[in-house]
C-alpha cells in the first residue's frame, strides 16, 4: 500500500508544495538577474544558474557564507565592503540596490554589480533568511565607457577641427561651438552658446534658402554637401563659404543634433574668378588680335581680284607684299602666343641652377641682342655688381631678354644709346632694374602696357607679347614687374626676386657696390 | 534728293585695316574727305581742334575702332557723347570684336551703330552703301555747336 494513498491530504500538500518550488526554480533560472538565497546566518541554500555563472562558483557555492561567494569591494577605493545580504541579515531590514560595486569571482575577475537584499520571513513573520538579487553590469559600464570615450573623442575631433564647426540641436541654436569657428569668426564662446544659427554673426546666415536648407536637414535627415554660400560684410567685403552638415542623433534621450563645418574658400575662389577673367581676357584679345590680321588678308584679296579685272600688275604686287606681311604677323603671333602659354607648364619639372645674371645679360647682349645693339648703336652698362639667383635659368633669361628688347627698341634713339642695368636690395629680396635714358612712358599707361597685346603704338611690328611674358614669368619666379617712369626721362623697369632664389654671398658684393 | 559727299574722321591702328576701309569709301564714292588718325588721343585732339588739329574739320561721322593704343576706342565714344557740341556727329563703330559684352557697352555709351570689321568685303561695301544712304541722305545731321 502506497503511503499517499494511506494520507491524501499530506500527498496533496507534498505535491503542491513540490510543484511550487518547480515553478519557483524555473522562475529563477529564467530571471537575468543572479539570485542567491541564503539562511538566517547566511549559508547559500539556492542560487540560480545567472548566479552561478556571474560568481563562476557554480553549484559549488551551496552552503558556503554568502559573503564568500559575493565578494565586493568598493568601485573606486577597491577596499572590501560588506555584501547586500549579510548587511540585511544584520540590520534585519532591506537593502536598496548598493550601485557601482565591485565582485571578485570565484576565479579573481573583477565585475561591476548593482546588488540589493531583502529579508525573508514566513506567513507568522518568522525569519527564514536573505535573498540576494544582483545584475552584472559590466557590460553596461563597458557601454558607457564606450560612450564616454567616444563622445569625448567627437568632441576632440569637432574641437581641433581643420574647419569651423558648430554643433546645433533641433530647434538649430548652437550646442557647441569649436576652436577655429570662435577664432575665425571672432566670437566668444559663452555669447555663441544657446544662440540661433541665424542670429549669429548679425545674422549673417540669415540668407538665401540656407534656413530652409537646413530644416531640410533636420526633418528629413539628409546631409547638406558643399552648400556654397556667399556673404557680403557691411564693408562690401564678400566671402564665400562651403557649409556641409550631417544630422546626428542620440539614441539614449532621442535628442538631434547638426553638426555644421563651416569652410572659407574665399581665397580659393577669389583665385577661380581672377583666373576665368584672365583667361575670358586672354580668349578675347587672341580672338581680336588674329582676327585682325585675318581681315587684312581677305580685305586685300578683294583688291587683288579688282585690280587684276583692271590689269594693273604693279598694284596687284604691292597688295599680295601686304597680304604677305598680315600672313607673316600672324605666325609671328601664333608663335609668341605658344611661347606664352608654354612657360610654365614645364617649370615644375625643369632644373634650377646657379645663374651669374652678369654673365647672362653679356651672354644676350653677344648673341640673340647683337643685331638690334648695333644696328642703333646701344651698349648696355652696369651700374652696381648683380647678384647670383638659384632658379630656372630660362625663365630669367627671357625677363631680362625681353626688358632689354623693348629697352634698345623704345628706349634708346640718337640721344640716349646706353641701358643701365643694376640691383639694390629690398625688404625680402633683390631688385633689378633696366633702365633706358629714351622719352619715357606716360604714367597712365604704366599698368596698362603690361597687358596681352598692348602697345602704346601699334606701327612698330611688336606683337605686343613681351611684357605680358615678363609678367608671367615674374608670377612664376613669385616676383613680381613694375616700371617708373616720367615722360622724357627715361623709363626703369623693377624685377623683384624673392629671397629664396638669391645666392646669400652674392649679397656682400651688392651691398658694397649699390648707391641706390 | 542728291546725297552729298560725307566728311568721314577714321580712328584706326591697324595701317591695313585703314587702308581697307578707306579704299572701300572711295570705291563706293561715299567720302571724299577721310582723315585718319591712329589713336583715341589723336582722335580727341582732332575733334577738339587741339595743338596741330586747329584747322581740323567737323566730321559727318566718326568711324572708330575699339581696340586702340594709349585711349580706348570706347572711350573716345564716351567722350564724344559727353560733350554737347560733339555728341550730334554719328559715330559708328568698326571693329574685330564680335563679343556680345562690347556691342552692349557700346551702345551704352551711344554708339549709333556698331559694325563688326568683316571677312566678306562685299558685304562692307553693302555696309558703307547702307550708312551713306542712311546718315547722307535720310538722316541729316542737326547743325549743332558750329
Amino acid at each position: 500500500m502506497k503511503q499517499g494513498h494511506s494520507n491524501p491530504e499530506k500527498s496533496n500538500a507534498i505535491e503542491g508544495a513540490t510543484r511550487e518550488l518547480a515553478r519557483y526554480e524555473a522562475t529563477l533560472r529564467s530571471i537575468g538577474d543572479g539570485v542567491i538565497v541564503t539562511d538566517n546566518l547566511g549559508r547559500i541554500v539556492s542560487l540560480n544558474e545567472a548566479a552561478e555563472y556571474i560568481t563562476r562558483w557554480g553549484s559549488a557555492a551551496i552552503g558556503v557564507h554568502v559573503s564568500e561567494v559575493y565578494r565586493v569591494l568598493h568601485e573606486r577605493s577597491k577596499k572590501p565592503v560588506v555584501d547586500p545580504a549579510s548587511r540585511a541579515l544584520e540590520s534585519d531590514t532591506p537593502v536598496d540596490p548598493t550601485f557601482h560595486s565591485i565582485l571578485v569571482t570565484k576565479d579573481g575577475d573583477e565585475i561591476a554589480v548593482d546588488g540589493s537584499a531583502t529579508i525573508v520571513r514566513g506567513p507568522d513573520g518568522t525569519r527564514y533568511g536573505s535573498v540576494l538579487v544582483f545584475r552584472d553590469v559590466e557590460r553596461r559600464k563597458h557601454a558607457e565607457r564606450e560612450l564616454a570615450s567616444s563622445s569625448s573623442l567627437a568632441a576632440a575631433v569637432i574641437e581641433n577641427g581643420r574647419h569651423a564647426m558648430l554643433v546645433l540641436d533641433a530647434e538649430l541654436h548652437v550646442h557647441a561651438a569649436n576652436r577655429k569657428f570662435l577664432t575665425t569668426f571672432g566670437c566668444e564662446k559663452d555669447r555663441v552658446l544657446g544662440t540661433s544659427f541665424f542670429e549669429l554673426l548679425r545674422g549673417a546666415w540669415d540668407d538665401g534658402d540656407l534656413p530652409a536648407r537646413l530644416q531640410e536637414v533636420i526633418e528629413s535627415r539628409t546631409q547638406l554637401e558643399d552648400y556654397r554660400y556667399e556673404h557680403e560684410a557691411e564693408h562690401g567685403i564678400r566671402s564665400v563659404f562651403l557649409l556641409n552638415a550631417t544630422p546626428i542623433f542620440t539614441d539614449a534621450e532621442s535628442r538631434q543634433f547638426l553638426v555644421i563645418s563651416i569652410e572659407n574658400v574665399t581665397a580659393a575662389d577669389n583665385e577661380l574668378r581672377r583666373r576665368t577673367q584672365e583667361v575670358d581676357q586672354f580668349v578675347y584679345t587672341v580672338s581680336h588680335d588674329l582676327k585682325s590680321p585675318l581681315v587684312s588678308i581677305l580685305g586685300y584679296l578683294a583688291f587683288v581680284r579688282e585690280e587684276l579685272e583692271l590689269g594693273d600688275v604693279a598694284e596687284v604686287h604691292r597688295l599680295l607684299a601686304r597680304i604677305e606681311r598680315a600672313a607673316t604677323q600672324m605666325g609671328t603671333l601664333i608663335d609668341d602666343l605658344l611661347a606664352l602659354s608654354r612657360l610654365g607648364s614645364n617649370t615644375g619639372r625643369a632644373p634650377i641652377s646657379r645663374i651669374d645674371v652678369r654673365s647672362l645679360i653679356k651672354e644676350l647682349a653677344t648673341t640673340t641682342l647683337a643685331p638690334q645693339m648695333e644696328a642703333k648703336g646701344v651698349e648696355i652698362e652696369f651700374s652696381s655688381s648683380l647678384p647670383c639667383l638659384v632658379t630656372h635659368r630660362t625663365l630669367v633669361l627671357q625677363a631680362f631678354s625681353n626688358l632689354l628688347t623693348n629697352a634698345i627698341r623704345y628706349g634708346c634713339d640718337e640721344d640716349a644709346k646706353v641701358i643701365t642695368v643694376g640691383a639694390k636690395r629690398a625688404t625680402n629680396g633683390v631688385q633689378f632694374y633696366v633702365r633706358d635714358h629714351g622719352p619715357g612712358i606716360d604714367p597712365r599707361y604704366h599698368e596698362r602696357i603690361f597687358d596681352l597685346f598692348q602697345r602704346l603704338d601699334s606701327r612698330d611690328g611688336s606683337t605686343g607679347v613681351g611684357l605680358a611674358v615678363v609678367v608671367k614669368v615674374m608670377d612664376l619666379l613669385d616676383g613680381r614687374v613694375w616700371v617708373e617712369s616720367e615722360p622724357g626721362h627715361g623709363a626703369t623697369f623693377w624685377l623683384q626676386v624673392p629671397m629664396t632664389s638669391v645666392v646669400a654671398e652674392s649679397l656682400d658684393d651688392l651691398d658694397r657696390t649699390s648707391n641706390a | 534728293m542728291k546725297p552729298r559727299l560725307l566728311k568721314f574722321l577714321l580712328v584706326e591702328d591697324n595701317d591695313d585695316h585703314a587702308e581697307i576701309v578707306t579704299r572701300t569709301l572711295r570705291k563706293e564714292r561715299v567720302g571724299n574727305v577721310i582723315h585718319r588718325v591712329v589713336d583715341g588721343a589723336q582722335a580727341l585732339e582732332f575733334l577738339h581742334r587741339d595743338g596741330e588739329y586747329a584747322d581740323a574739320f567737323r566730321p559727318d561721322i566718326i568711324l572708330l575702332d575699339l581696340n586702340l593704343p594709349r585711349v580706348g576706342g570706347l572711350e573716345v565714344l564716351e567722350r564724344v557723347k559727353a560733350d554737347s557740341e560733339l555728341r550730334s556727329i554719328p559715330v559708328v563703330v568698326l571693329t574685330t570684336s564680335d563679343v556680345e559684352t562690347d556691342r552692349a557697352r557700346a551702345y551704352e555709351v551711344h554708339a549709333n551703330s556698331y559694325l563688326t570689321k568683316p571677312m566678306n568685303f562685299d558685304r562692307f561695301s553693302q555696309m558703307i552703301r547702307d550708312l551713306d544712304l542712311y546718315w547722307g541722305m535720310w538722316n541729316k545731321p542737326a547743325e549743332a555747336g558750329d
